[in-house]
């Protein structure tokens, strides 16, 4: 029994957003996060790859391929389409937050009266 | 600094995953630290994106049904306490190896060996009040102790009832635990005949006051990051049969009450966090 509610962390997001445009593997995730998000969402790897683990439990992410460099496995990993659309409701949610702030303020600005 | 050591560093730290997740993933985090990743050194922040990435993993990961995993949880940490105080009151050998046959038991999920053990050791410390206090000279090498009252004997009746809930529920995959939790009893031993402390003396309470806080602690830690209850349920099968303590019997200095003030309050800490949803995304059809 896990209590879930439908917000989702910060990381998660830009990991899933991460993997919009394709496979990606995971040294790919972890720049493509930090770049996406201006430097705020910077995961170590072991962070990362327990993210990972989740979200492929909860059928949002899957495991496209695989290489080996060096001696050791590199996976590609891809959205499915259950972690496309909760990326993009996620997106939506954020919209609609970041409207009620900014619909508002802009007209505003610098009209305050004496 | 070698690569070799770089990566026997770093493998270190990987065993604070559970072990399905090492198999799963374990090659490739070692493959981005060490393939990707630019530096060829052990980095602090990695190392410990590691060991906390292990321990969260470690406490999502399931066993069985929620309440059948706090109940074996809870009923552990009664047994592994009994043990404990059997090794500081110099039990019978044969009371000792009833006590830590049930703890083992306990830890290893083996149900059906669970329940006659339980019930042995309930029917033991209970006999004065079940059978008469004239049980209490009962001579046998496999009795413990026999208590005359029924707020010091509730530990046991909830250990009996939670083993009888275990065996009639029969939940599968009841979690293994590892038997280092038997440290417990072993520092019980260490304390009472390498160190000569005296049972119930100040070091004594002052060492189980500070590993039952640290577990508890551990505990809400825990639950704030799987956000489930069976770690308040296990604490509160632990905790409640020794609270009502104060309720008949007044305690006889601050030290005391500020003791079960503490663990009631982590206690209640762990229950409000269970409670709290998780920030995690949905998938419309969780698999």
């Amino acid at each position: 029994m896990v209590k879930r509610t439908s917000v989702m962390s910060e990381p998660t997001y830009f990991v899933l957003a991460a993997l919009l445009d394709g496979p990606v593997h995971g040294y790919g995730i972890i720049k493509r996060a930090e770049a996406q998000s201006d430097g705020r969402v910077r995961l170590a790897v072991g962070t990362l790859y327990g993210a990972l683990d989740r979200l492929a439990r909860d059928g949002l992410v899957v495991v496209d391929g695989e290489e080996t460099v060096q001696g050791r496995p590199r996976r590609y990993y891809r959205l499915t389409e259950d972690g496309r659309s909760a990326v993009t409701r996620e997106a939506r949610r954020l919209q609609q937050a970041a409207q009620v702030v900014m619909g508002r303020t802009s007209p505003l600005t610098g009209d305050a009266r004496a | 600094m070698s690569g070799a050591f770089t990566e026997r560093w770093y493998r270190l730290f990987l065993r604070a995953f559970p072990p399905d997740h090492r198999a799963e993933y374990g090659a490739e985090i070692l493959g981005t630290l060490l393939n990707d990743t630019p530096r060829r050194h052990p980095w602090p922040r990695e190392t410990a994106g590691l060991l906390t990435a292990g321990l969260t993993a470690r406490a999502r990961a399931t066993a069985g049904p929620w309440w059948a995993d706090g109940v074996q949880l809870g009923l552990s940490m009664l047994a592994l306490a009994n043990l404990a105080y059997g090794i500081a009151d110099h039990a019978s050998p044969g009371w000792l190896a009833i006590s830590a046959l049930l703890a083992v038991a306990l830890l290893r999920g083996w149900t059906l060996a669970v329940l006659p053990l339980a019930l042995a050791v309930a029917f033991s410390t209970g006999r004065a009040m079940l059978v008469g206090p004239e049980a209490t000279a009962w001579s046998s090498q496999f009795l413990g102790p026999a208590y005359h009252n029924w707020v010091s004997l509730a530990p046991y009746g909830v250990l009996a009832i939670g083993a009888i809930a275990l065996a009639a529920g029969r939940p599968r995959d009841l979690r293994v635990r590892p038997l280092w939790w038997l440290v417990i009893p072993a520092a019980a031993l260490a304390l009472v005949h390498l160190f000569g402390i005296r049972e119930y003396g100040e070091t004594w309470q002052l060492v189980r006051a500070g590993t039952e806080s640290i577990l508890l602690l551990a505990g809400v830690l825990a639950t704030a990051v799987a956000r489930t209850p069976r770690w308040a349920l296990a604490a509160a099968i632990y905790v409640l049969p020794g609270a009502i303590t104060p309720l008949t019997d007044p305690p006889s200095s601050t030290q005391i009450f500020g003791y079960w003030l503490i663990l009631t309050g982590l206690l209640l800490a762990m229950a409000a966090t269970a409670w709290r949803p998780q920030p995690v995304p949905t998938a419309r059809h969780p698999q």
